[in-house]
């Protein structure tokens, strides 16, 4: 069973904050508590026990926070700027290689995966 | 300016780093200021002036604009460069 | 003797396979039985089939010497319990014994015949089994029976709150791990029980605080309410009170929703049993009026009791968070609020008291220790909460302490007796009888000098 939330699909028996900071980027466990104090949901419960109007108040929360592809823009644009005025980490970030000065003889496979300009994740 | 540049990487009691450097000659003629101080942080004063920042082996030089405020010196003169295989030697 | 010898030569093997046998073997009645011949458990290793590496993992792991979830796991997966000899149809009831105590003349001072291994009335033990008072952890429930040790502490605190109920007395029991505080607290239940008064239990009270029920804003009384507890509370008060309730009469006519309650029609049972018509947000002055009518009847006295007490007071907050995700204070918590109102004294009943008990898996805060005067006043400690002092400060400490060697000798001459020591610990002297002294010292030392778990422990789990 799962719950439909901005048309994603949260595991039923998950806790309410952890299925929420599971699911949408953008959201961390501190955030996703404040939405569930805000809609004045207990700290334990869980996803299967929301109601129809609970539901409706959370979709209204998260459409007022930054989340999923706005968040990922965010990111984009921040590593577009600093391609723009040719800064180290901008250069590093086109090569695909660590920005923080890690080696690159061996490993920096989690770079080479996801430090682009067009960055996915 | 680049809050999280300066705010993370240096106490902000500190302020920013500066070290002294011509500017006001610099602005009135027009003449390029060459430094090695790489580590120096980019104040709004120095916007619209050209630095030749030392690389270790040579001076790059780059012209500030007001993007770049809050970052160092050191970031736009790149040290290092790009392995790439040429057809003779290696 | 052969089953020592036996249990030598199978050691590796028997760790992997021995366990049911030994667990079943534990509580023999009879010495007879250990000179029976031994299933050959050692010999017959059946070989692991192919493609299946190893022998597969056993649900039960050993864990360290001393632990007590790995003994309790096991024991709940073999159902040792069932297994167990009857062994408590010989003793008396320990409501008899601390009635008898409390009306002779000597009362309190006459040590001759405690501590006494004593078992609980059917009544009562029905009632104690409604409210949750047996706890995973005890060891008397590996016997069929529950079986406990009457000490003089539960005599002294039956006492105070016999003499002077009408002064509703406030005790909270303390002590080490395994000194026996939930079973103290069970037998000052069934005592009470017996007297015929209303128990008022909180189960479970971490999980009051930690988050786990639903919660409200009541906007009349600026406190939080948690239905699902009240609805909880409500089932453990009806069932563990059933009798006592049905016999006092409404003394108003109430009305939630469409449910009508009537002095000529309902008792106070009825309400309590809170029935599905009463709609869940009026839940909370059902409450109220429960207590209200608690506290007009003069028939029975009403005892509040909380085991694992200060898991309660451990933090002046709760899990809960406010709409601007502030942290709500346990005070503001309409159930924990009435219960330290209750303490406090700002809720008084005609008769009765407050029994509360601490646990060891959980801290004793140092608001705690310095509220009920275990502690001086650290003025450094930036912990402290001053409001929740003021809930604590009229409670008396009633600290549990560890048995002599005496004692610990007439536990283990009962345990010889009935045959719960196995016999490969007992060194016997050369004309074939058991030296008791010697074993009484090796127990005394086992038990960490006369920790109540840590006996039992010794005496019947070193098997494990």
């Amino acid at each position: 069973m799962a719950i439909n939330i901005l048309g994603k699909y949260i595991r039923a028996k998950y806790l309410v904050s952890e299925g929420l900071f599971k699911t949408f980027y953008g959201i961390g466990p501190q955030e996703a508590s404040k939405i569930c104090a805000r809609v004045g949901l207990f700290p334990k419960m869980r996803m299967h026990q929301l109601s129809e109007q609970q539901i409706m108040s959370i979709t209204k929360e998260l459409a007022g926070l930054t989340i999923e592809n706005e968040a990922r823009n965010v990111v984009r644009e921040n590593i577009a700027f600093k391609r723009k005025i040719g800064s180290y980490s901008g250069i590093r970030h086109l090569l695909g290689f660590p920005v923080h000065g890690q080696n690159t003889r061996n490993n920096g496979r989690t770079a080479k995966k996801l430090n682009k300009l067009n960055r996915s994740g | 300016m680049k809050g999280s540049v300066v705010n993370l990487a240096r106490s902000a009691w500190k302020g920013p780093h500066i070290v002294p450097l011509p500017i006001s000659k610099a602005l009135k003629e027009k003449v390029p200021i060459r430094t090695n101080a790489r580590s120096c942080t980019i104040l709004p004063q120095f916007v619209g002036i050209l630095f030749q920042v030392h690389n270790g082996k040579e001076y790059v030089s780059f012209k500030v604009t007001e993007d770049m405020v809050g970052f160092k010196l050191g970031e736009f003169a790149p040290t290092r460069k790009r392995f790439k295989f040429s057809g003779s030697g290696n | 003797m052969l089953r020592h010898a036996l249990l030598r030569s199978s050691q590796g093997v028997a760790r992997l396979q021995a366990p049911v046998v030994s667990g079943a073997s534990l509580f023999h009645t009879s010495s007879a039985t250990y000179s029976a011949p031994m299933p050959k458990f050692g010999l017959a290793r059946r070989k692991t089939p192919k493609g299946q590496k190893g022998q597969k993992k056993s649900k039960v792991s050993k864990g360290t010497p001393g632990n007590n979830d790995s003994f309790m796991e096991y024991v709940r997966d073999k159902s040792i319990s069932l297994k167990a000899p009857s062994l408590a149809s010989d003793l008396e009831n320990i409501e008899e014994i601390v009635q008898a105590r409390l009306t002779a003349d000597n009362k309190l001072e006459n040590k001759d015949t405690l501590p006494q291994l004593t078992k609980y009335s059917d009544d009562s033990l029905k009632r104690l089994h409604h409210i949750g008072a047996f706890q995973k952890a005890q060891y008397h429930e590996l016997f069929r029976e529950k079986v406990s040790l009457l000490r003089q502490e539960t005599l002294k605190i039956c006492n105070k709150l016999t003499e002077s109920a009408s002064k509703s007395p406030k005790i909270v029991i303390t002590g080490e791990s395994g000194i026996g505080k939930s079973t103290a607290l069970a037998q000052v239940q069934s005592y009470l029980m017996s007297k015929d008064s209303i128990i008022f239990h909180l189960p479970n009270v971490k999980t009051i605080v930690d988050g786990t029920y639903e919660f409200n804003l009541n906007s009349s009384t600026n406190l939080y309410d948690q239905p699902g507890l009240i609805k909880k509370v409500f089932i453990k008060l009806s069932k563990s009170n059933k009798e006592l309730l049905s016999s006092i009469k409404l003394s108003d006519n109430y009305t939630y929703g469409t449910a009508r309650f009537s002095p000529e029609n309902h008792s106070l049972h009825d309400l309590v049993m809170l029935p599905a018509k009463v709609p869940k947000n009026l839940y909370s002055s059902v409450f109220n009026d429960v207590v209200k009518e608690l506290q007009k009847q003069d028939k029975y006295s009403v005892y509040l009791t909380i085991d694992e007490f200060n898991s309660l007071v451990e933090h002046s907050g709760s899990a809960y968070r406010d709409i601007d995700y502030n942290v709500i204070g346990i005070d503001k918590l309409s159930m924990v609020k009435f219960a330290l109102d209750w303490i406090k004294g700002a809720i008084a009943f005609p008769r009765g008291g407050v029994v509360l008990a601490n646990s060891s898996n959980y801290q004793e805060s140092s608001t705690f220790k310095f509220a009920v005067g275990m502690e001086p006043l650290n003025p450094f400690d930036e912990t402290l909460d001053k409001s929740l002092v003021s809930y604590l400060k009229d409670v008396e400490v009633v600290k549990l302490e560890k048995l002599s060697r005496e004692e610990i000798g007439e536990l283990t001459q009962w345990q010889l007796n009935n045959g719960l020591i196995i016999s490969q610990d007992i060194s016997m002297s050369e004309d074939g009888e058991v030296d008791v002294q010697k074993l009484v010292n090796e127990k005394y030392f086992l038990s960490s000098n006369g920790n109540p778990r840590e006996f039992i422990k010794s005496c019947n789990l070193l098997y494990y």
